[in-house]
């Protein structure tokens, strides 16, 4: 069965369906022997093509000054950094009028930072996104280079925001390419609330043999704890008489009883391979591991940039960029911060081939194949961890996602936070919680950070605070120095009422609000989102 | 002990363990790979067993041990179905699996039973089995789930793109013609016929070919092997009947032990020495059977590949190599993407129009042949990293060749000389690895051929440049010098009318007029000297043979340079004998060669010295000899000093020696065209001789264009 959009065919992934696990590796995850020199050459090469699809364009003319650079050093020099602003009266209601064409689909972003955005994917993007998706899936089930255990008819369950989200429109052309089974049924699953859908998915999966699970981290920390907890108390049930489901529950049973520790999820399933979603998955790499079998494999994913910019190797360490989804600069962290105290300084960008160890960059990214945006700034800081793997034998930079630039909590000019430290933070004190936000907030003129959690045992908030406070100095070394030579204690928790965080979610689900702006951010979160969420703390406690 | 009944199944057991051993160091652990080594154990096992029962003291015995066979039968054909499905991917339907498990588990089950098997039964080659109530139904689900393996494999070939993969099935088709075969004769024994059950041996060849096809990465086209197997069989048995009626004649005939004895060795070596042409024959014949119609064509794409082809000659080259690879491949196009200055090109022809496609040297597909300079099938740029990033311009330059393989054409120096692009074949075939080979190694062919080409077009657009740099050269200094003579005369001439008119002047003008006629006359001769080397560079100078007096020309010559020897206090001793003959030459050029000369040793001699010009007669041909005392020439610069320009490799010290140094390299350039002699005499350090023909009646009938005149330089 091939898509049909309008006019246009996708078609089936032929070396996929081909069963040349030679040629499948090659195709999908080749890009990895790629040496800096050639993946250069191929940045260079589809930069290239990009200004010559885009020179015609309203917005191309506009950013490159009616101008065509030939090479990189002009395009750099002629095209200023952006931000979506800059593309949102030409794209923002989904214009087509000032762009190469008409898209394939337009997908948005799940518009984190508050503002959506949408972003038109072409047939070329699609292809792209599918390839370096199917890399993911293949390296997430392999423990050797060229080792491929997937094929199509693959069975994944996947828990993914539904179209037109990026991530919805990737896995919905990603199965017609590679004809994958998904559970639960994308057709059901879209109509699907999210909490109904993950609990319909596992169901299926109890069922049926399941490959590969792909879930946001957060969710399957969740998920195993609830589950382990849930089956120290649990009774067979009408639903357990299905064979399949009572071999695997007595299997899980018997697994649990030989290690001496209540059942988990990876009694139950086997899977291929875990694939975890969000800027957490790093911190709970070991707690998946523990609860689902295997430590969880990461894809990097932008929507302006059209798809995946950096997937896991096979040793699910670092993340390596794909060479053709976008042009890659990257701003010195530095520069990143003073830009950011200073919008009118322009920060300087490097190349992949001029990245250094250790060193942190703000990613800046122009689309391939007709996409619109142009050294746009992601707002996602990286960090180069290593300029190769010696354990994979990849010859290209290694990277793992550090933080939201916009995400970042400055205080007292000492140290910037961000949503992972302080997630680990509150991981690190095995405190068992629903969900939390935090806030720079001030007393007088003197700020403070201020936390909010939701918390699912009982504690008190001076001891909650003392453990958060505690980790928080022990990751971060500029945080202790506040403490150590201002004397000031900067933290503060608020404990919020059991259900906060949902109930929140469910009023602003009926007031209809899209997926995105359903949770409360977890950093710097808006004054009205924060007065929502404290009267209905309020309305917790009362009740 | 009937040998040939019991040892086959030992001989199984013991191949199978060792290609056991072989799959575990493979280093490859998939499921296939698992599957396969199940069903090697399992063989090997089988082997075991059927050793036992053929071997059993008795019928009871081998009742035992035959209905541990049947399971053991059913278990192979279990694990040899599951690793068709998961080798191929191929899967017909979900339930199939399952229902193969479970019917193959179910005979597995009743083979203790004397349902399968109720007795057994004495043959003329051992034990048989005497077939129970269910005997046909389990043979049946065997055969059933055999053919659905087969079915299995001969999807997957139809499907795989590659024919590298293709390949690998077929090694395992032919695998399973043989256990096939094998199956065949186990039914002939229980017609009655008297063969023995050859499943074994079947199943051997099977587990060989499997192995060879899942463990060995690089595997030789099969259809190679079928061919020279053919060759080889059909050749041996030949052979073997030939021989075999050769020995009966001979045992016929010849009754003493080592005479026959003697008789076979001599057959044998005969044998192998006359044989070996036969046997080319053979594999020609079945190439011929194989080919068909292409086989010519091959042959006739190695002859035209000999040879080699001038630049002029290789577009009728190139379309006839074209040709010849379609034809011989059945390809539908060929295209071949030549180096020019602009990338590689080709014109095609895609509806009558001619169209020129260039891949530019920068293409991806062209930096990955000079970086790797293998053959690529179409379906690999989609696996090459490097190559699924081409733009939509490039993508369309390919789509427009039409092509399915991309053949580098490169030299041994590894320069890509050209690319050749293969169609699809005709009935939508595969190329095989054969043909990629002939193809592979036509294109490294075809590299030395375009290389010798190239390189010879390139040397001569060399040539040519630097002949037409130095014509350029050549009129620009005539040019000059013309443009410089004309005024340089009118100076002289005015300058000498400026003399006579100022007769009266004070001896100041006088000194001043003088300066003026020696400066110009002075420049006039280089500039002479100069137009005098364009002259000879342009062409060859008319000359004007006559018969002279030597003698004559040497007093002319002496009174003309009389002055500079004066100045210079040096003494010019003439020695030339009044009955010197008249020599056959050119008035002019003589007096101006003997004119340089002498003045080239007046410039060099120090001052004071003696400079002695000496002529006689040697032989037919008079010698004119120069002897001066200037700077010693040694070996290094004998040759040097005849060329333009060149004064020596001291001449940067000598600034206050005039000239331009062309007055030996005219000299000798008009000598030259005497075909005489010129030179420096090899026993003496600075010397030059130039012997030629003198007009005496002994050599009148020499032909005048021959003669001239002849002189020797001798410097001390």
């Amino acid at each position: 069965m091939e898509t049909h959009f309008e006019n246009v065919t996708v078609p089936k992934d032929e070396v996929f369906h081909s069963n040349d696990k030679e040629a499948i590796w090659s195709r999908f995850c080749g890009f990895l022997d790629l040496s800096l020199g050639e993946f250069m050459d191929i940045q260079k090469r589809m930069l290239a093509e990009e200004i010559d699809l885009v020179a015609d364009t309203t917005i191309g003319k506009k950013l490159m000054n009616n101008s065509t650079p030939h090479n990189i050093d002009e395009f750099r020099k002629i095209v200023p950094l952006t931000t979506y602003q800059d593309y949102a009266p030409y794209i923002g209601n989904c214009q087509e009028d000032a762009i190469v064409g008409k898209p394939l689909y337009w997908a948005r972003t799940s518009g984190g930072g508050g503002t959506v955005k949408w972003a038109p994917y072409y047939l070329r993007n699609d292809e792209v996104m599918s390839k370096n998706a199917t890399a993911g899936l293949i390296m997430s089930t392999t423990r050797h280079k060229g080792e491929v255990n997937i094929a199509p008819g693959t069975r994944a369950l996947l828990n993914f925001p539904p179209r037109p989200y990026t991530s919805g429109w990737g896995v919905f052309v990603w199965i017609q390419r590679n004809s994958m089974n998904v559970i639960p049924p994308l057709e059901k699953a879209e109509k699907m609330p999210f909490p109904e859908r993950i609990q319909l998915g596992f169901m299926i999966a109890l069922r049926h043999r399941t490959d590969i699970l792909s879930c946001i981290s957060s969710v399957l920390i969740k998920m195993g704890e609830a589950f382990t907890e849930g089956t120290r108390t649990m009774k067979f049930s009408r639903s357990m008489l299905h064979p399949t489901v009572l071999f695997r529950v007595i299997r899980g049973r018997v697994s649990a009883a030989r290690h001496r520790r209540p059942m988990l999820p990876r009694d139950l399933w086997s899977f291929k391979g875990v694939i975890g979603w969000g800027v957490d998955t790093e911190i709970y790499k070991d707690k998946i591991a523990y609860y689902w079998g295997q430590k969880p494999y990461e894809l990097y994913v932008a929507t302006e940039a059209g798809g995946m910019i950096a997937i896991n190797g096979w040793n699910k360490k670092a993340l390596t960029f794909t060479p053709d989804t976008a042009f890659y600069e990257f701003i010195p962290e530095d520069e990143s911060l003073k830009s950011k105290d200073d919008p009118a300084y322009i920060p300087s960008t490097l190349l992949l081939d001029q990245v250094e160890a250790g060193k942190r960059y703000e990613l800046v990214i122009t689309s391939f194949y007709g996409m619109p945006f142009m050294r746009y700034r992601l707002g996602d800081l990286i960090e180069v961890v290593a300029l190769k793997d010696d354990e994979t034998g990849v010859n290209l930079p290694q990277i793992v996602f550090h933080s939201r630039a916009d995400d970042l909590v400055s205080l007292a000019g000492f140290t910037w936070l961000n949503e992972k430290i302080v997630w680990q933070a509150i991981a690190q004190t095995n405190l068992k919680y629903n969900d939390w936000t935090l806030r720079k907030e001030y007393v007088t003129k003197d700020p403070f950070l201020h936390l909010y959690i939701e918390l699912r045992e009982d504690r008190k908030e001076q001891e909650v605070e003392q453990l958060i406070h505690d980790q928080l100095k022990l990751i971060d070394t500029d945080y202790a120095d506040i403490e150590s030579m201002l004397g000031i204690r900067p933290l503060r928790v608020t404990l919020l009422s059991a259900g906060s965080f949902q109930r929140y979610m469910e009023e602003k689900s009926k007031a209809g609000h899209d997926l995105a702006r359903l949770r409360v951010r977890h950093i710097n979160a808006s004054d009205d989102s924060m007065e929502d969420l404290l009267r209905l703390n309020k309305q917790g406690e009362q009740a | 002990m009937n040998y040939l009944y019991v040892l086959p199944p030992l001989v199984a057991f013991v191949f199978c363990s060792v290609l056991v051993y072989a799959v575990l160091r493979s280093s490859t652990r998939s499921r296939p790979h698992q599957l396969f080594l199940a069903y090697l154990v399992a063989i090997a096992l089988w082997g075991l067993v059927l050793f036992g029962m053929r071997n059993s003291p008795d019928v009871e015995y081998a009742l035992a041990w035959d209905r541990a066979v049947m399971g053991f039968s059913a278990l192979i054909v279990l694990l040899l179905y599951h690793f068709t499905v998961a080798y191929t991917g191929v899967v017909l339907k979900q339930w199939l699996l399952p229902t193969a498990y479970i019917s193959l588990a179910l005979i597995i089950a009743l083979s203790p039973t004397s349902l399968l098997i109720p007795q057994m039964q004495m043959k003329p080659y051992g034990y048989a089995p005497v077939p129970g109530l269910l005997f046909p139904l389990a043979l049946l689900i065997e055969y059933i789930w055999s053919v659905l393996a087969i079915v299995n494999l001969l999807l997957a070939y139809k499907k795989a793109k590659r024919y590298i993969l293709k390949n690998r099935y077929l090694y395992i088709l032919v695998g399973f013609l043989a256990m096939a075969l094998g199956a065949a004769f186990d039914f002939l024994p229980l017609l009655g016929l008297p063969v023995y059950p050859g499943s074994i041996i079947g199943a051997i060849i099977f587990c060989l070919l499997t192995t060879i096809a899942i463990v060995r990465y690089a595997l030789l086209d099969i259809r190679i092997i079928v061919r020279k197997g053919t060759a080889y069989i059909t050749m041996s048995s030949l052979t073997a009947l030939l021989y075999a009626g050769a020995v009966i004649l001979i045992n016929r005939f010849l009754e003493e032990r080592v005479e026959r004895f003697v008789t076979y060795f001599v057959l044998l070596v005969l044998g192998i020495v006359l044989l070996q042409p036969l046997w080319q024959r053979m594999q020609r014949l079945v190439d011929w059977w194989f080919y068909g119609n292409r086989y010519s064509h091959l042959n006739t794409l190695q002859q035209l590949m000999n040879k080699t082809y001038s630049l002029e000659d290789l577009p009728p080259f190139i379309a006839s190599i074209k040709d010849l690879l379609c034809a011989a491949l059945q390809a539908s196009r060929c295209h071949l993407l030549l180096l020019s200055s602009s990338g590689y090109s080709d014109t095609i022809e895609p509806r009558g129009e001619k169209i020129t496609i260039t891949l530019g040297s920068n293409h991806p597909l062209i930096t990955w042949f000079e970086k790797h300079g293998k053959l690529l099938r179409i379906n690999e740029l989609a696996s090459i990293p490097q190559l699924q990033t081409l733009t939509v311009k490039q993508i369309n330059q390919l789509e427009a060749l039409e092509g399915i393989l991309y053949v580098p054409v490169k030299t041994n120096h590894g320069r890509l000389v050209a690319m050749i692009t293969m169609g699809e074949k005709k009935r939508h075939r595969t190329y095989t690895l054969e043909e990629e080979e002939i193809l592979t190694s036509a294109a490294s062919r075809l590299a030395v051929n375009l290389e010798n080409s190239y390189l010879y077009s390139e040397e001569r657009s060399l040539r040519e440049q630097v002949e037409r740099q130095d014509e350029k050269k050549t009129e620009f200094l005539h040019s000059v010098a013309h443009e410089l003579k004309t005024p340089l005369t009118a100076i002289l001439s005015s300058s000498e009318l400026l003399g006579e008119d100022l007769s009266t002047s004070t001896a100041m003008n006088k000194r001043l007029i003088s300066n003026i006629q020696q400066s110009a006359s002075s420049m006039n001769s280089k500039v002479s000297e100069l137009l005098d080397l364009a002259t000879m560079q342009i062409g060859e100078p008319p000359i004007k043979l006559e018969p002279l007096s030597i003698g004559k020309v040497i007093t002319k010559v002496e009174q003309q340079l009389r002055i500079i020897f004066e100045n210079m206090r040096q003494t010019l001793i003439l020695e030339v004998p009044k009955s010197l003959p008249r020599v056959n030459a050119d008035r002019e050029k003589l007096e101006q060669v003997l004119f340089n000369l002498l003045s080239n040793a007046n410039k060099y001699s120090p001052a004071g010295s003696e400079i002695a010009l000496r002529a006689r007669r040697k032989d037919t041909k008079v010698i004119i000899e120069i002897e001066d005392s200037g700077p010693i020439i040694n070996e290094a610069e004998r040759t040097k000093i005849f060329d333009p320009y060149y004064r020596g490799k001291d001449a940067d010290k000598r600034t206050q020696v005039p000239g331009l140094g062309l007055g030996l390299a005219i000299s000798k350039n008009w000598w030259n065209y005497t075909k005489e002699k010129f030179g420096l005499k090899a026993n003496r350090q600075r010397e030059t001789s130039l012997p030629f023909p003198c007009q005496s009646r002994a050599r009148k009938r020499m032909k005048l264009s021959k003669s001239f005149c002849g002189y020797s330089q001798d410097r001390r």
